[in-house]
């Protein structure tokens, strides 16, 4: 029994010199030695329909900008932005009683945005809102409106200096001023409930006339303000102070929002009455059209996609990528185009059911920027997400995706894009697929 | 006594056996174990893989030969081995641009023999019979439909394994017939990523296959100078199953495609192999053993998916000497071996066969004077493929550590 252990033991201590298998060379092989046993294949001979749909409403209350101004476009017609918006203490209302109010004055401050011609003459006219910026849906809308004074407190008349200036002042009548002035100094305003009483805020139209540009404001307390000058008689002199009312963006009520609009009478987009409404590109001139703000956005469509299933044995999508091309006589230096496209699935009825996705970002498309050199746009976006969705679709829902501009709340950015037959660029969509079973499931 | 021994040695030999299929020992590195259900195992149990790896017609009763079940019919009364093998093999990767080298070892091999009576023995034994294992990285293919190329690496790991019930008996004087039946099974893992732009995709599969197979063989002794053996294994089919995980990043998403499990394969056909071997003894201490064995895979029409298979031819030749078994010096005993073989091959690759040589040394030294059991060690140097276009050499040396216990319970007695 003793050689038995004897042999057991040196069994054991066999199995305990054995070398670590974990170590196989690594062979670089290149293409020669084996073959991959997937097969990788592009296609872009799917058929893409692109569509242009109007988005009922947007909601423009929780804006970052003041959108201000009229212009005239060769797709979108009259553009027209205009603001509305609740002003108030930004601290307590108490003013000295000796203070004697000097003037008074709306301050703008320039957030850089403009869209169109800055060199043009813009007038806006400020009007004070008859009616409180309070609303019961929690929100507002680029189509709300609240109704004011037909005659406008003052009227401006200036050039935009979006870029080189910091900000727009505009002199307000003594009388307005006076009057808040007073009711403060008197105490008969001492919170916003009763600042509310007197003045329930204003809103900014740019003249009916108007082919200028639209002009982003901020919003900053300290960049965009009514201001009230005022002295303080003392031993020494007058001392300068301000009152400032601010829109207050620290309450859940919006406080300000943005009318944009444009008017297409007469043009192909006047079709466009209701959301549900698809407008083909090839019913548009073999172009597809977007316009941020106003809610324009394109709807596409990849009818035959689970045509892919034809492609005998069992693989998966590894990307999906839509190329669609903006014509360069739709752009320039005035009217921009910009980078990112945001992507979003929207059902039959064009209302938007989720976000798509780019790892655990929003996904983006983006302008090709070795196109770009050439003064050619063309957007690459990735809609794997989509096109896979739709290949594992047990019912055919006649769902799609949606492409418009990062900022579409706040901005009038357009852009219009090549239709499925157009002449110059088809609207293409880059699959790749994988095979990586010869047999069908 | 013997029998309850017998019994302990065989509830061990389960035992070693449930281990050894739970091991995945990868006892290779060769890319070419991409290749059908991978390469040839270098193991083997007793001397067989210092004569160049032949010997169809030893019948050595200190030894077990697996190579042919008539081996099993040696005339001996109460005879019992035990042999356990150890394989380690460093292996250089040669191709074109580039040299690798590794090391890989484990426990390879278990088997016992024992007499029934004076005229048979039945043998069990649990070996590879292939080994894979290969990391092929930077695959470069064509994305079909455009200019650009996909890359993917390929691993692989796993093992056949062989166990296998032999029995052979004296049918006449120096006439052997033995048969043996052999259940093949074992799981090869075959990974392969691909990474295609941004995206990627991994394929995880893990084959299961298994199978029954038979053979016969027959020695024949003329006079004391010569012997001649011939061994079959038939063809048998090898049926495989398949589970399968894919998974996928689609726009930096990563998610689950498929999830498989027990997906059929086609079978995988092992060809009918025949054996014939030669031993000559032109001394009383030296033994020369000539072999060939030929393996029809073209039959089977069986293809990879970057070769053909084509019929395999195995040729060796082998020689053992000793000063004299029975000397009263320890050095006497110990036996000295040495061979080499040539092997065509049995894939096809570019018009280019795949084929290996070798040349085999071996000692076997006697644990003890009186001892009949041994350890066995041999070196074998392979040389596989060539590195003239695509193929990739590589060069492989393997030692063999094989342990022969023969009846050391009798002479334990004996001592009593």
């Amino acid at each position: 029994m003793k050689k038995f252990l004897g042999v057991v033991m040196l069994f054991f201590t066999v199995l305990a010199c054995s070398v670590d298998n974990s170590d196989i060379p690594t062979l670089e092989v290149g293409r020669d030695f084996a073959d991959s046993d997937v097969r990788v294949i592009t296609i872009d001979t799917f058929t893409v329909e692109l569509s242009t749909i109007k988005f009922d409403s947007i909601i423009t209350s929780d804006t970052r900008r003041m959108l201000i101004g009229q212009y005239e476009d060769e797709f979108f017609g009259t553009v027209r932005a205009s603001s509305f918006f609740e002003l108030t203490a930004s601290g307590n209302y108490e003013l000295d009683n000796e203070a004697e109010l000097d003037s008074v004055a709306l301050i703008l401050g320039y957030d850089n945005y403009y869209y169109s011609d800055t060199t043009q003459v813009s007038q806006y006219n400020l009007h004070l809102l008859q009616d409180e910026v309070r609303t019961r849906d929690d929100a507002f809308y680029n189509t709300s409106s609240l109704p004011f004074d037909t005659a406008p407190l003052t009227s401006i008349a200036f050039e935009p200096e979006p870029i080189d200036e910091d900000s727009l002042y505009i002199a307000l009548p003594m009388s307005f001023g006076q009057r808040l002035f007073d009711l403060i100094q008197d105490n008969d305003i001492n919170d916003d409930d009763e600042l509310r009483e007197e003045f329930k805020g204003l809103t900014v139209q740019p003249d009916s006339e108007d082919n200028a540009s639209v002009i982003g404001f901020s919003l900053d307390a300290n960049r965009t303000y009514l201001r009230l000058f005022y002295g303080v008689p003392s031993e020494f002199g007058n001392s300068e102070e301000t009152f400032d009312f601010t829109i207050n963006q620290l309450t859940n009520e919006p406080k300000i929002f943005n009318n944009v609009s444009s008017d297409v009478s007469g043009m192909v987009l006047d079709t466009l009455v209701d959301q549900e409404i698809n407008l083909s590109s090839k019913a548009s001139g073999d172009l597809s059209y977007i316009q941020a703000g106003v809610g324009y956005a394109t709807r596409i469509q990849i009818p035959t996609i689970k045509d892919l299933y034809d492609i005998p044995g069992t693989g998966t999508l590894l990307s999906a990528t839509l190329q669609v091309k903006a014509p360069s006589s739709s752009f320039d230096d005035l009217l921009p185009i910009r980078d990112s496209l945001q992507i979003a699935i929207i059902n039959q009825n064009n209302v938007i059911t989720e976000q798509v996705f780019f790892g655990e970002l929003p996904a983006y498309g983006t302008i090709n920027q070795n196109e770009e050199e050439f003064k050619e746009v063309l957007y690459e976006i990735p809609v794997g997400i989509y096109v896979d969705r739709e290949l594992n679709e047990e019912n055919i829902v006649d769902d799609a995706f949606v492409i418009f501009p990062r900022d579409f709340n706040q901005t009038v950015d357009r852009i219009v894009l090549e239709g499925e037959n157009s002449d110059d660029f088809e609207a293409t969509l880059v699959l790749t697929y994988a095979i990586y079973d010869e047999d069908d499931d | 006594m013997m029998i309850k021994e017998k019994g302990c040695f065989f509830i061990l030999f389960l035992a070693f056996m449930s281990s050894f299929a739970q091991t995945s020992n990868n006892l290779t590195g060769s890319p070419y174990s991409l290749f059908g259900l991978g390469v040839n195992t270098n193991s083997s149990i007793g001397k067989n893989s210092a004569l160049g790896r032949g010997g169809y017609a030893f019948n050595d009763d200190d030894f077990i030969n697996n190579l042919n079940p008539a081996s099993y019919g040696t005339e001996e009364r109460n005879s019992f081995i035990f042999d356990f093998g150890f394989l380690a093999e460093v292996s250089g990767v040669n191709s074109t641009d580039s040299d690798e080298n590794r090391v890989a070892g484990n426990f390879s091999s278990l088997a016992i023999a024992s007499n029934i009576d004076n005229k048979s023995s039945f043998g069990l034994s649990v070996t590879p019979f292939t080994d894979v294992g290969y990391s092929l990285i930077g695959i470069q293919s064509n994305i079909e439909g455009s200019f650009e190329e996909f890359t993917s690496n390929i691993f692989g790991s796993g093992a056949l394994n062989d166990l296998r019930l032999s029995y052979g008996r004296t049918i006449a004087k120096n006439f052997r017939l033995g048969g043996n039946i052999s259940y093949l099974f074992g799981t090869i893992d075959e990974t392969e990523q691909v990474a295609a732009g941004l995206s990627s995709l991994t394929i995880e599969e893990s084959n299961r296959y298994r199978g029954l197979r038979f053979g016969v063989g027959f020695q024949y002794d003329y006079k004391e100078i010569l012997q001649l053996g011939v061994s079959t294994n038939l063809p048998t089919s090898l049926s495989g199953r398949r589970d399968r995980v894919v998974e996928r990043t689609l726009d930096f998403i990563p998610s689950e495609v498929e999830s498989e499990s027990d997906i059929r394969l086609d079978d995988f056909e092992l060809p009918l192999e025949l054996n014939s071997g030669l031993v000559l003894r032109p001394w009383n201490n030296l033994w020369i053993n000539i072999d060939h064995s030929v393996r029809l895979w073209q039959q089977t029409g069986q293809s990879d998916n970057v070769g053909d298979f084509v019929d395999q031819n195995v040729f060796s030749l082998g020689g053992e000497y000793y000063v004299n078994k029975n000397g009263f010096k320890y050095w006497e005993q110990i036996q000295f071996r040495a061979g080499l073989y040539y092997d065509t091959g049995y894939l096809k690759v570019n018009d280019e066969r795949i084929n290996s040589y070798g040349i085999t040394a071996g000692l076997g030294i006697p644990l003890g004077l009186r001892s009949k059991s041994m350890l066995n060690i041999s070196f074998a140097n392979t040389t596989r493929g060539a590195t003239q276009g695509v193929l990739v050499e590589e060069n492989i040396n393997s030692i063999n550590v094989n342990l022969t216990l023969k009846d050391f319970w009798f002479i334990k007695r004996k001592i009593n």
